[in-house]
């Protein structure tokens, strides 16, 4: 059922950029050969996490904010290479009471992203794709301590974008990106905004 | 677009690897079978050892089989498949009942078993007295029902080692983190308290545990420097264990089977007070441990002496391993050095140094025959680790002279070591 939706939802997709496809785009009509994207990207983000904590009360949260700056080169083609990184936040929990744990005590989860990038650009419509490690990092703020612990671990993302040309180096796009540590099992999807300067050479 | 990141991420995550191993222990109906029967006196579960034709079965568990007793369960050790079986055992209406299941040690094959003894063997083994034909009979089955495959056993001699002749050729099986690895599939998670008095049941003597601070400098037992999902659940739980208090550890943190990550303490006091393990191996992964561990051991040492004394308990030893050159040096500093029980890992002139009771030798090193005769000759005793490829461990118990063996699978190793003529 999910699988049928998914293809209605992403036939859906491919008609609405067919029909928008007006943006591609005067502004951008140059004749030089390669592009170097610069892109920074902010969007809100929900967490695909089970919960294996046992804190007796406590406020428990999956969303967050996500940011990330992306590198790409794009010579005189649809494919693009680059690199990318930021923060992932995957949850937080506040603990209010707890037999062990200190009331007031708090735990995040996040990730710092290192990865290898390649993005495909097509009617404004651009598809993205990259793997590479993780600085995954937990957070245990309790009063008096802050106890802070890392290890990195492989992961990969992919991401579908709709970009609007402002300008012949000014780019805007609306942005989805879905980043998955296997390991841990954990994954974030986040939808967003993203500002791009392209130096044309 | 919500809609889309909705159902994106749920088919993202409904294909997502789940690596976690699953137990290989079926949850038996079998064993209702025992409801309303009475335990066994030690002396009857005494009866049942030895070692066995199989008369029906041999397909699946070989031709001979060990039946070894831990006071609670009679075990099952078989040679084909590696396979054993756990069966708790009862009495009712004049007849012996053993339910529970068997599995390959190696393998993922794993079903219900129920064997019986009736009648006038029955009432014989429960007098104290083997019969002059002792015969098991029952069936097993490939999920939690038996009936699929008949099975027959009969007596046929005596454990190896239970013969008073044999006593000096004894070999120790110790179990390796508690009673063996996750990756394993035994009933409970590896370097537990629930493993640990278990590991009786797979064969095991003793056990080694691996030994880790907390940032409050608890000794805890894991395996790992960081915490990973192949030991543990804990969404906050990430990097090394010793970044984190004991506290922090057992809210946050489940071992993989859902069990806390004990303390060294709560180890100790459940092998005394709940166990009739005769060694436990403690496997130091951190110099701080010196001056943590040690007085934890002698305390354990020191109760476990007055059970034994008071015949409440085996005779237990507890080595501090040293496995390490820092470990080593840091264990060498201290003045009392030579009266703690360790096993050293690093080579016999250490072991003389550090007056070591036991020489842990990597079982690659081989049968180490002159080595092993001038140990013997200073009264030290010398294990091989890990040992886990049964053909190995057969050939290691029949050519070789170390005291004990370190394994993964015990139940191995105690098919092998009873079997012996």
């Amino acid at each position: 059922m999910s699988a049928l939706k998914t293809l209605s939802i992403v036939l859906l997709l491919v008609a609405l950029q067919l029909g928008l496809n007006f943006n591609t785009c005067a502004l951008c009509a140059d004749t030089s050969n390669y592009r170097l994207h610069v892109q920074a990207y902010a969007g809100r983000s929900e967490s695909i996490i089970q919960r294996t904590t046992s804190v007796d009360k406590a406020e428990y949260s999956r969303s967050g904010l996500v940011w990330s700056l992306r590198v790409i080169a794009q010579p005189d083609h649809l494919l693009g290479l680059g690199f990318e990184s930021g923060h992932l936040h995957f949850s937080t929990l506040n603990v209010k009471k707890d037999a062990t744990l200190p009331e007031g005590s708090t735990m995040s989860l996040t990730a710092i992203p290192i990865l290898g990038i390649f993005t495909m650009e097509k009617y404004g419509l651009e598809l993205s794709g990259g793997v590479g490690t993780f600085y995954y990092r937990a957070e245990l703020d309790s009063p008096g301590s802050i106890t802070t612990s890392a290890d990195w671990e492989i992961g990969w993302t992919a991401g579908l974008a709709y970009r609007f040309n402002l300008a012949h180096t000014w780019v805007v796009a609306v942005d989805s990106r879905y980043y998955t540590i296997p390991e841990r099992s954990v994954s974030t999807l986040s939808a967003g905004l993203r500002v791009e300067y392209q130096w044309w050479y | 677009m919500t809609v889309l990141l909705s159902v994106l991420g749920c088919v993202l995550a409904c294909n997502s690897c789940d690596s976690e191993l699953r137990v290989l222990v079926p949850d038996a109906a079998v064993l209702d079978t025992l409801v309303n029967s009475v335990s066994l006196p030690a002396a009857a579960m005494s009866q049942l050892d030895g070692v066995y034709l199989v008369r029906s079965g041999a397909s699946r568990f070989g031709d001979t089989v060990v039946l070894k007793h831990d006071g609670r369960a009679l075990s099952m050790f078989c040679q084909r498949n590696s396979a054993y079986m756990v069966l708790k055992v009862g009495l009712r209406n004049n007849t012996i009942l053993c339910a529970g299941y068997w599995r390959f040690a190696q393998g993922s094959q794993t079903g219900a078993a129920l064997l019986s003894i009736a009648d006038s063997s029955a009432q014989s083994i429960v007098n104290g007295h083997r019969p002059e034909r002792l015969m098991f009979r029952g069936s097993i089955g490939a999920s939690e029902r038996v009936g699929e495959e008949q099975i027959t056993l009969e007596y046929l001699r005596a454990l190896h080692g239970q013969d008073s002749s044999q006593a000096s050729g004894q070999v120790l099986i110790i179990a390796h983190r508690g009673g063996g690895r996750n990756s394993d599939r035994l009933p409970f998670s590896e370097n537990s308290v629930e493993l640990i008095k278990y590991a009786s049941k797979l064969g095991a003597q003793g056990v080694e545990i691996d030994v880790r601070l907390t940032r409050d400098s608890v000794p805890v037992l894991y395996h790992d420097e960081n915490l990973n999902t192949r030991l543990v659940d804990g969404e906050y739980m990430v990097g090394p264990i010793g970044n984190y208090s004991l506290a922090q550890l057992r809210t946050l943190a489940r071992l993989k089977n859902g069990e806390l990550i004990p303390t060294l303490q709560e180890v100790l006091d459940a092998v005394v007070d709940s166990t009739d393990l005769r060694a436990v191996w403690l496997d130091i992964k951190d110099v701080a441990e010196v001056q943590n561990v040690i007085p934890m051991q002698q305390a354990a040492l020191k109760r476990a002496a007055a059970l034994h004394a008071a015949g409440l308990r085996d005779s237990l030893e507890i080595f501090f391993g040293l496995a390490t050159d820092d470990i080593y040096q840091a264990f060498l500093h201290r003045a009392d050095h030579a009266s703690v029980s360790s096993v050293c890992e690093l080579g016999v002139d250490q072991v003389l140094a550090a007056n070591s009771a036991v020489y842990g030798a990597r079982w690659t090193l081989g049968g180490l025959e002159s080595t092993l005769s001038d140990l013997h000759a200073r009264g030290k005793r010398a294990y091989v680790w890990t040992l886990d490829q049964p053909e190995f461990i057969a050939s290691f118990l029949a050519t070789t002279q170390y005291d004990g063996i370190l394994t993964n699978y015990p139940t191995v190793v105690a098919y092998y070591n009873y079997v012996r003529p």
